[in-house]
Order: structure tokens, then C-alpha cells, then sequence
């Protein structure tokens, strides 16, 4: 027994005495306590569907405004609307009352309308004529409640998508079972009388059905009339029978907390209809993405371990080996899922679901691996496109259905869909277990082939160091050879030595591919994600959500410049003999870091590019935003990077990367809480944010001086 | 008048409390061909490092070119070569590649001298560096210093991997490298029999200091063997003066000493009743006799 144990206590230790997994794992640890300690809730985005524009919507007032000091934005009126726009090619509309007499402006125009959005308007009979007539008109919303009779059946007959307040319903219930077109129904619920549910089953084709809040409930709280606190929803028996029973609705979207905590009333009480939230947690979803990524680091430790002792000639040689190793692999692995399991689980998604999540990256890694190694060029392509069209092509050919898909996708993470649940989870463990058993016989595989040691081999680095550029991997070679071009003395002039220096960075077109393929397939597959669950387009009109996602694997990627770099810093004894002096050597070396960045740096920008342009703060919130991302970001980023080259030793290299990439949070944090603790908002917040751009600038200055300084007296040798 | 090329003067370099040298002064003039010879740890790669600029001298001076080593100019670099115990390429790059990737940093680079040494050693050119035995690496490291044909060559250990064949055609380049023009060469390796074919002078390194410098003939010279044998048993200390070893056994006595003078020994062998004879030391046999390492193998085989 206690053979057995010193047996995996000696596995075991295997583990930390690898750097790369070392490395592994300390990227792993704060993904888990991210997850463990993150917010659960907050940030919500609604998720409940409402009359969707088919494109840009062109927001136009009645009349013109003039801004107040102090005010940026410059309303559009209609007179001048019409002047520099073809209204044949609107296609969505958003008309707003400025003043109380103004009348709704001229709609005849408009004949490719498919969205209208009124605000603030008192429909007249000839208004309501006149919207009928639009002929392609399909998505009505108004925010107004007073209607002249017969309009709202005479709306429900023209538009699929109906959205309006609750009290129109009331006032006009007679009508509601003309409302023959009316497929998705969103209501503002605001004083609306508790049966109003019993009117809204009335509407005959309905499908989905969206029960928000009044936004402007805070400022109606001292009216009389009695109202149901509509912030939630408490349904009786009867009013769930009546949205059970009808014939053609599929979905309500409302919140449920209280029916959920109160009356614990359990959502297959509503099936066939599924009752799903109408928001939905941004924490959520980043929860869902860290713990995927977080999954890719834990199969990659297991994994590259577990090769590393498969590969092993004592794999072959020592009777009894394999089992062991791949039970301990295999127990790591339990425990990390287990753990990430538990994390999940904070964040309200049911137990089976969580497991899916957990298992789902390794699973995908697993076949992923397997067709890498298989020998056959077709099946290694077949995987790559498997991966791409996953997470990309999949959503964007079926991007029509996604408000389905993503209520399918909610109500299967709430653990409503068991049997699917179970059915993945099998699958997944299934493909884990598959490569498990099928990788002693790789390895035995390429043991055969090969007559040196391959990659990855503890046991004999030198051996398995030149093995790796003997292998034939054409497209491989061509990458790297492909950055080396014109290798002829071309003076002695600053950028033509910074050019030089790049050239000879190890893996340097590697290095973008590296960076395009974190951002890509990371990017896309947090985006497709966030698809899934929120039903939001994977190119939204609203690039935000776009940012985020691609921004989570830019972050990642900026690293990149700085291990191309710390690959190179052998060489640089040798180097730093070329016929350059100290300081010019120095100066070359930082600007070619430097310009390496260039691909980070583009990236953080285009990624704020979408956000610049929702600044509410107008041109000095982008300029802010500008200073803090696209000078004072990149300036820090490089001084961090250029760590690799002003320190020798390799822990104080990787102390400065932890201290300086911590450093700017641990700046900003405090003014971030006392913000967020004490918000302001408007001018006063766009003031801090160009103070801290303006004392972040001359920091992140500061650092490079520090940085090149310390270069420039940095030993080679 | 001779050109001096590297001064090294009262040079301390000190690592944490480690000191490595302790007040060294070193000269060398234009055309010398000089081995650094000393034990591991001597410091001879800290001196090379030092000479060259890769690390920062405690205190002291060293310069190159009559410039000062911590901070060599672009044209005193590009009449230098130098060839480093680790030689750490670019692994991803051809041979061809990596040599033509170095030319690329040099005005006068000769691509065809080059060429030639590649053929000459037998060197793929479309491999890959990280393919390369750690030998044929060595090989190429070495081509690369000579590539721009310098002025002053440093190599550190450049030979200790190379096969004997390999050896030989490396010291034969060395040799041409010298023949043509007054070129200098700072040599640092455990092969003294290498050492021996080319060098012309040698400086051997003791405890972080120079505990000889000077022509290779005058070591030899300097450095003797001396086997005594007498009628009568011999003290055990025959005080000698620069003896470096003495191993007295009865009648017979076997001593290596430096600053050897026939004379005093005829005096003394008189006052013995004994005879001696005097033996000739190649370069391995002095050094072993310097680093004291002959003393201490033997006091432990006499343990």
C-alpha cells in the first residue's frame, strides 16, 4: 500500500516540476477564483424579445433643439431628416414628440418601413390610417396608452410584433381577439389591473409573450390606482392554466423571482410554455465563457503530463506503468471539474447543465487532439473546420433562429431538459474516455515513427529539442521562413536594424497567427455563447458585447510580444556583439518590442472604436477614452513587456509582468468603487476620466524611461 | 611598435559575495594568438565577458581598441568576433538563413569565405540550426565570428564538442585567420593540446587573478620536471625555490618547479651527492603542474 502511495506522491510531484505547467496553472488559479468569488447577478441585459428592427434605426424628433450649455448631442428633426435621407430607404423609424401639439409628421413616404417606434404620441383616427398603410410595416411599438377605438385590432390585423402598454389592453379589451397578426406581444406592465392576463390570452396567434417593467414605475409610485408590483410576476393557479392552456403560446418572458423564491412555484408548471427570464446576467455569461477557457487550461496541464509520461521510453519498459499516471491524470482532472462544477453552480445553473459546461471544452480538446495526431491530413483539417464552424459558421446560418435557440439554451441551463443533459454529458465523458485509452497507443505510434524522442519528453530535452525541426511539417516552415526576407546589409539606419532585429524573432509570423487564432476561435466562441443564451445576434448592430468578447482573448494575446521576446533573450549574449553600440542596441531592441505590439495595440483600439462611439459624454468622454486606451494602455503595455528585456533574471522578469500588470487595477480600483459607490455621472464623470487618462499618460511615460534605463545598463552576458 | 588591443587593469568582478576576479591585469598586443587557461571557475569566461562588454566590471577598466569595454562602439564591434560557451542560435532558422541573417548586420560581410567554411565542415546549409548536433552548432558559431573577418577573435571553450577532424580544421582556420594579416586571437579552453599548436602566448588564471602570462616557449622554459636520486635518503624538504610540487620518497625525489634555474640545481646536487635529470613539460603536464591538481590527485592516491 504504501509502495502504491509513494508511487503517486512521485507522479504527483511530476507535475510541479514542469514550468509550462507550472505556467498553466498559475493562469488557471484566477479563472477559479474569479468564478468562485465573482458576482452572481448584476448587469443584467434583457434577453425577452421585442419588435426587432431589421437595420438601422433612424432616431428623428418632431422639431428642432437647441442644447443647453453643457449638452452634446444635437437632436434630429424630421424637416431635416427628409433633407439628406431617401425615405424609401428607411426601414426603421424611432419618431419622437418634442412638444406637446406636435403633430405625427407625414408617413406616407416611408413605403419600405418595417419598424416604427412612436413615442409620446396621441394617435388620432387619420395617424392610425395612415401606419395601416404602410405596406411593409411588421413592428409596432408605442409607448402611449390613449388609443382611438378600433386602432389596437386594426394594429394587431397589420403587425407581427407588438409592443405597448398593458393599459391599452385594459381599455380596449373588446378588441383583442382581432388581433388576428399578433405573434410576439411585449407589454409594459405598469398599473396594469392583476387580470390582465386574462385579456392577453385572448389574442389569438400570440407566441411569445414579453411581461416587462415600466421604466417610469419610480416616477408614477404616487398615483392611486392600485397596481400589481409588476417587478415580478405572482401568477395564481388559474391565470398559469389560462397561459397553459393556450393554443399557440410558446414562450412568456417575465421575472420570476418571487414565483421561483416565494411561492415556489417550479417552471413545469407552465409546459408546455416555457416560462423563461426576461433579463439575463452579463456575470452569467462571462461565468460560462471563464469556466470553458478555465476547462482548456485544465485538460491542457492533464493532458501535456500525461503525454510527457506516455511518451517516456520507461512507458515501454516499466511493467505497469500507464495505469497509474493515467489514474492520477485522471483524478486531477475529477477534482478540477469538480471544483469548476461547484463555481458554476453559484451562478444558478442547474447541476446537469453545469457539468455539460464543465465537460464540454475538454471534450472538444479531446477530439480535437486525437485528429491532430491521427496521421491523416484530412482528419486534421476536419477538426480545425469542426472547431470553426462550432462556434462561428453553425450561429451565423441559423442567425434567424436564434431568439428560439436562446430560449432553448436558457431552459436547458435552468436543468429543464434532463434527458439532453444526461445524453451530452455521456457523450462527453465518452470522447474524454476515448482519448484516454486511445493515447497509449498514439504514443506508442509515434514512438515507432520516430527515432529520436518527440516533443513534450521530460526525460531528454536535448534529445527532443532537435527532433522538432526535423520534422516535415511544409506549411509549418513556411510560416517562419516566410518573415525572413532580403537578408542583406542595408545601413546602418535605425528602422533598418529594428526591421533586422524582428526578423530574427523566433516564431514571428507564428507569433500573429498565435494572436489571430486566440482571438478568433476565443473570440468567437465567447460571442457564439453569448448567442446562445441572450439570442443577440453574433454581429450586433451593438458592437459592445462584440468588444467584450473579442477583448477577453486580445487581453490574452498581449502577452505574445513578450514571450516572442523572452524566446530571443538567449541569443542576445551572442547578439549583442553585432556591430551596434550599447545604446543603439538598446534603442533598437525597444522600439522593435515595441513595434511588435503594433497588433495588440490595433486590436485594444478597434475593440474600443464601438464603445467610443456609445460614449455618452460626446467628443471629451472619446477623447478620455482615447488618452486611457489608445496611449496610456498600449504605453504601459510595452513598458510591461519590455521587462524581457531591461531584467536578466528570470523571476524578476516574471515578478515585474505580475507587478505591473497589477498595478494599474490596484490604481484604479479604489476610484472605481468610490465611483461606483457614490456615482455621479454626466460631466463629472468624463472630468475623472480625462484626469486619470492624464495621470495615467506620463505614468506609463515613466515606466518606459525606468524600463530602457535599466536596459541600458542590463549585463548581456 | 606594437598595438595593444585588450588592457585589462586591476579588473574585479565580484557576483553578490562571490568573488570571481580580484584585481587582474591583463595586456594584449596585435597579433598574438593568447590561451586563457585555467580550472573551472577560474573566472576565464567572466574575464571574456568582461574584455567584451557583457558584463559590467566591479571595478577596474578593460578596454578593446583603446575603447572602453562596457561600452564598445558599433566600429569596434564590427572588428570583432567572438564565440560564446553556449552559442544559443536561432533554432528555427536554415543554416544559410542564420549566416546570412548575421551578414545582414555587417557592411563587409564575406559571404563567399563563408560559403566556403560551411563546405569545408561539412555543414547542410538548408538544415535547420535546431536540428544540428551540438558540434555542427559549434561549427557554425564559430563560422559566424569569422565571417567579417575581425581584428580580434574571442572564443570561449569554442572546441568542445567538436570532433578531432573538426578540431584540426578549426585550428587550421585559426592559423590562416593569423597568417594573413596581424590579426589577435583570445583563446579560452581545456584542450591545452589545441592550445599548444597555435598559441603563442598564454595566460593562466589562478584564484581570479593572473598567475602567468607571458610567450608559451617561456612557460615551457620556465616550467621543468626534476627526478633526483642519491646515495643517501633524502630530507623531505629540499627547498628549492619555485617549486610547485615535491613528492621525496628515500633516495629518490620527483619535483615540478617554475622559474627554473640549472645552476642552483647543479649546487644543490653536489651538496646531496645525487644526480638529476630534467624534464621537458607540455602544456597539459604545466598546467596540471600550476592548478595544483597534480599535488592533490596524488595526495589522495598517497591517502
Amino acid at each position: 500500500m504504501s509502495v502504491q502511495f509513494n508511487q503517486y506522491k512521485q507522479i504527483l510531484k511530476t507535475y510541479w516540476q514542469r514550468p509550462l505547467v507550472l505556467l498553466l496553472v498559475i493562469l488557471l488559479l484566477p479563472f477559479f477564483v474569479y468564478l468562485a468569488v465573482g458576482r452572481v447577478g448584476g448587469s443584467v441585459i434583457q434577453i425577452g424579445p421585442r419588435p426587432q428592427a431589421p437595420g438601422r434605426i433612424e432616431r428623428v424628433y418632431t422639431d428642432s433643439y437647441a442644447p443647453k450649455p453643457g449638452e452634446k448631442k444635437v437632436l434630429q428633426p424630421y424637416t431635416d431628416f427628409l433633407e439628406h435621407v431617401d425615405p424609401q430607404d428607411v426601414i426603421a423609424l424611432n419618431l419622437t414628440r418634442l412638444h406637446v401639439n406636435d403633430p405625427l409628421p407625414d408617413l406616407s413616404p416611408f413605403q419600405n418601413l418595417v419598424y416604427l417606434k412612436l413615442d409620446i404620441f396621441e394617435l388620432t383616427d387619420a395617424n392610425v390610417d395612415q401606419i395601416c398603410q404602410l405596406p411593409k410595416l411588421d413592428a409596432l411599438v408605442i409607448n402611449q396608452p390613449r388609443l382611438p377605438t378600433g386602432a389596437l385590432q386594426r394594429f394587431g390585423e397589420k403587425v407581427s410584433q407588438l409592443e405597448l402598454p398593458a393599459l391599452t389592453l385594459e381599455a380596449h379589451s373588446d378588441e383583442i381577439p382581432q388581433m388576428s397578426n399578433v405573434k410576439l406581444l411585449a407589454l409594459h406592465l405598469f398599473n396594469a389591473a392583476p387580470d390582465i392576463l386574462e385579456k392577453v390570452v385572448q389574442v389569438p396567434q400570440l407566441q411569445q409573450l414579453t411581461l416587462s417593467v415600466n421604466q417610469n414605475l419610480e416616477a408614477h409610485q404616487g398615483q392611486s390606482r392600485k397596481a400589481q408590483a409588476w417587478d415580478y410576476i405572482d401568477l395564481n393557479e388559474q391565470q398559469i392554466a389560462l397561459l397553459r392552456n393556450h393554443p399557440t403560446l410558446k414562450e412568456v418572458y417575465a421575472n420570476w423571482f418571487y414565483m421561483d423564491h416565494v411561492r415556489k412555484i417550479k417552471k413545469s408548471a407552465f409546459l408546455p410554455v416555457r416560462a423563461l427570464p426576461i433579463t439575463y446576467s452579463n456575470n452569467k455569461i462571462k461565468a460560462i465563457s471563464g469556466a470553458t477557457f478555465a476547462m482548456v487550461l485544465l485538460f491542457s496541464i492533464v493532458y501535456l503530463q500525461l503525454w510527457a509520461h506516455f511518451i517516456s521510453p520507461a512507458a515501454r519498459v516499466v511493467p505497469h506503468y500507464l495505469v497509474p499516471h493515467r489514474r492520477v491524470a485522471v483524478g486531477l482532472f475529477s477534482v478540477g471539474v469538480l471544483l469548476f462544477w461547484l463555481t458554476l453552480l453559484r451562478y444558478g445553473i442547474g447541476m446537469l447543465p453545469s457539468l455539460n459546461l464543465v465537460l464540454f471544452s475538454p471534450a472538444i480538446c479531446c477530439i480535437f487532439f486525437i485528429a491532430q495526431l491521427s496521421g491523416k491530413t484530412y482528419q486534421k483539417w476536419m477538426a480545425v473546420s469542426m472547431l470553426i464552424s462550432l462556434f462561428w459558421l453553425f450561429p451565423l446560418f441559423t442567425n434567424l433562429g436564434f431568439k428560439a435557440i436562446a430560449s432553448t439554451a436558457i431552459w436547458f441551463l435552468w436543468g429543464q431538459m434532463p434527458i439532453l443533459s444526461l445524453t451530452i454529458i455521456g457523450i462527453e465523458i465518452a470522447c474524454i474516455f476515448w482519448s484516454l485509452t486511445k493515447l497509449s497507443a498514439i504514443t506508442e505510434v509515434v514512438n515507432e515513427i520516430y527515432n529520436s524522442e518527440p516533443a513534450f519528453s521530460p526525460w531528454d530535452s536535448q534529445r527532443s529539442k532537435p527532433f522538432q525541426w526535423k520534422k516535415q511539417n511544409m506549411l509549418f516552415f513556411w510560416m517562419i521562413d516566410h518573415g525572413i526576407t532580403r537578408l542583406k546589409y542595408r545601413g546602418g539606419s535605425t528602422w533598418n536594424m529594428v526591421h533586422l532585429w524582428r526578423q530574427g524573432n523566433t516564431f514571428r509570423p507564428l507569433g500573429v497567427l498565435t494572436f489571430f487564432l486566440l482571438v478568433v476561435v476565443f473570440g468567437l466562441l465567447f460571442q457564439g455563447m453569448r448567442c446562445y443564451f441572450t439570442g443577440e445576434e453574433l454581429f450586433p448592430h451593438n458592437r459592445s458585447s462584440l468588444s467584450v468578447a473579442l477583448g477577453g482573448p486580445c487581453g490574452m494575446a498581449i502577452v505574445i510580444p513578450a514571450i516572442i521576446w523572452w524566446q530571443r533573450r538567449k541569443s542576445l549574449e551572442l547578439e549583442s556583439m553585432r556591430p551596434v553600440s550599447r545604446n543603439h542596441f538598446v534603442k533598437q531592441l525597444y522600439l522593435s518590442l515595441a513595434l511588435d505590439h503594433w497588433l495588440a495595440v490595433i486590436c485594444i483600439i478597434g475593440l474600443s472604436v464601438p464603445r467610443l462611439f456609445d460614449a455618452p459624454g460626446g467628443k471629451t468622454e472619446i477623447l478620455g477614452m482615447f488618452l486611457l486606451l489608445g496611449i496610456a494602455g498600449p504605453l504601459w503595455l510595452i513598458g510591461i513587456s519590455s521587462s524581457v528585456l531591461a531584467f536578466k533574471r528570470s523571476w524578476v522578469i516574471v515578478l515585474s509582468f505580475f507587478v505591473l500588470s497589477v498595478l494599474p487595477f490596484a490604481t484604479l480600483a479604489p476610484v472605481a468603487i468610490l465611483n461606483e459607490s457614490n456615482p455621479v455621472g454626466g460631466p463629472e464623470d468624463v472630468r475623472l476620466l480625462i484626469q486619470m487618462a492624464l495621470i495615467a499618460i506620463p505614468a506609463a511615460i515613466g515606466l518606459n524611461v525606468l524600463m530602457y534605463y535599466a536596459a541600458l545598463k542590463r549585463e548581456w552576458g | 611598435m606594437n598595438t595593444t588591443i585588450i588592457q585589462v587593469t586591476n579588473l574585479q568582478k565580484q557576483f553578490k559575495d562571490n568573488p570571481v576576479l580580484t584585481g587582474l591585469d591583463l595586456k594584449i598586443e596585435a597579433g598574438q594568438i593568447v590561451g586563457l587557461l585555467g580550472t573551472n571557475g577560474s573566472g576565464k569566461s567572466t574575464l571574456i565577458k568582461c574584455v567584451l562588454g557583457l558584463l559590467k566590471p566591479t571595478s577596474g577598466t578593460s578596454t578593446v581598441f583603446n575603447e572602453n569595454s562596457w561600452d564598445l562602439s558599433a566600429t569596434a564591434k564590427s572588428r570583432l568576433g567572438y564565440v560564446s560557451q553556449e552559442f544559443a542560435l536561432l533554432p528555427w532558422m536554415t543554416v544559410k538563413g542564420m549566416t546570412e541573417y548575421t551578414g545582414a548586420f555587417y557592411e563587409h560581410w564575406d559571404y563567399a569565405y563563408v560559403t566556403q567554411l560551411m563546405k569545408e565542415w561539412n555543414l547542410d546549409e538548408k538544415q535547420r540550426v535546431g536540428a544540428l548536433s551540438v558540434g555542427q552548432r559549434q561549427k557554425l558559431a564559430v563560422i559566424m565570428a569569422l565571417g567579417h573577418h575581425p581584428e580580434l577573435l574571442v572564443l570561449d571553450e569554442p572546441v568542445a564538442s567538436l570532433d578531432p577532424v573538426a578540431r584540426r580544421q578549426f585550428l587550421q582556420s585559426l592559423i590562416e585567420f593569423t597568417e594573413d594579416e596581424e590579426n589577435t586571437i583570445l583563446f579560452s579552453t581545456h584542450i591545452t593540446s589545441d592550445l599548444e599548436r597555435v598559441v603563442s602566448h598564454v595566460v593562466f588564471l589562478e584564484e581570479g587573478k593572473i598567475g602567468f602570462s607571458g610567450e608559451l616557449d617561456s612557460l615551457k622554459h620556465q616550467v621543468k620536471r626534476i627526478r633526483i636520486s642519491a646515495e643517501y635518503d633524502l630530507p623531505l624538504s629540499l627547498n628549492i625555490p619555485g617549486t610547485l610540487r615535491s613528492q621525496v620518497d628515500g633516495k629518490h625525489a620527483l619535483l615540478a618547479v617554475k622559474n627554473f634555474q640549472s645552476e642552483a640545481m647543479e649546487t644543490l646536487a653536489k651538496e646531496l651527492s645525487a644526480t638529476f635529470t630534467v624534464e621537458d613539460l607540455n602544456l597539459e603536464e604545466i598546467f596540471l603542474e600550476l592548478s595544483g591538481v597534480s599535488t592533490h590527485a596524488e595526495a589522495e592516491v598517497t591517502l
